[in-house]
């Protein structure tokens, strides 16, 4: 009986919902070329959003994330440049040394980024097992990464 | 309904109930709705192992950053630059999954990253070998 059902409902959406109230799918038709167009380059005016309302910490978090991410990938790059510029690897400190490139400040700028991307991504890998998306959880580990960023990358700057 | 009667007293060969559709080995073959990806993709679960391959890595990114500290050295050199690589390619990738929507964006992106990547590895183990290294290079910058 349900067999029957089923062939009905997938021939005739209208009257299979007269028999059993069900959401149906087969209306959903994909967008056509002139709601594809206006979608791509929207002239009507878009609603305040992200500069009106708070940005929650755990949004705040991920987007560094990304950032933190893009930007040791970008720092990668340019280590693996040094091969590929002239001169040996002491040769262009020392060249970045004449610039002023040296001491605690640089320290710290180059490892914020890598000591919150490190601590973030435990915070993503407990997720991953399953671990802290009670809200509650979300924020204070967001917090825990925070104090631990600042502590490590102070810790290591300093050594 | 009669027809329901005979089938419920004939006896047929066991196999999964679909409504309409007769199961033939040749539309069992997995066909992928998407296109704009390299052929490489024939299971179901390539995307789910991918996922798993991405944490094993970050997780194994994590333990070699200690060794970095613990014991530097070449072999820490070499596996940091394969891991690193490896890592920030899935990472970027990621990116370009989010925030490039036309296939040809997509294909020219994705490119353009392996090619970057290629080259990074390359110039990172040419470093290993011709220069300091990786650990040895951090240490001489924090000298500084």
């Amino acid at each position: 009986m349900a067999l029957v059902l089923r062939q009905l409902g997938i021939r005739c959406p209208p009257a299979y919902r007269l028999l059993t109230p069900t959401i149906c799918s087969h209306y959903a038709v994909p967008l056509c070329t002139a709601a594809k167009q206006e979608s791509k380059s929207p002239t009507r005016p878009l609603s305040p959003h992200v500069t009106i309302f708070r940005w929650p910490l755990p949004m705040v978090m991920s987007i560094a994330h990304r950032a933190t991410g893009v930007f040791l990938a970008a720092g990668m790059v340019g280590l693996g440049l040094s091969s590929v510029l002239p001169g040996d690897y002491a040769s262009q400190l020392s060249a970045l040394q004449t610039l002023g490139v040296s001491g605690f400040p640089i320290k710290f700028l180059l490892t914020v980024p890598l000591s919150y991307h490190t601590w973030n991504g435990i915070r993503h890998l407990a997720w991953d097992f399953g671990r802290g998306f009670k809200i509650t959880e979300v924020f204070r580990s967001g917090y825990i990464v925070l104090a631990f960023t600042l502590l490590s990358s102070l810790g290591l700057s300093l050594i | 309904m009669a027809a329901l009667r005979f089938f419920s007293v004939v006896k047929l060969a066991p196999r999964p109930l679909c409504a309409g559709v007769l199961l033939h080995p040749a539309s069992t073959k997995f066909q992928p709705h998407w296109t704009n990806t390299s052929k490489q993709i024939t299971t179901k679960s390539h995307a789910s192992r991918h996922w798993v391959a991405e944490r094993g890595v970050s997780i194994g990114l994590l333990g070699l950053g200690a060794a970095a500290f613990v014991s530097p050295g070449g072999a820490v050199d070499y596996a940091l630059a394969a891991t690193l690589v490896l890592h920030s390619y899935w990472g970027v990738q990621q990116l370009i999954t989010d925030y490039v929507h036309t296939p040809g964006g997509t294909r020219f992106s994705s490119m353009f990253l392996k090619l970057m990547a290629a080259a990074t590895f390359a110039s990172l183990c040419s470093f290993n070998y011709n220069d300091v290294g990786i650990c040895r290079a951090v240490a001489m910058l924090w000298a500084l």
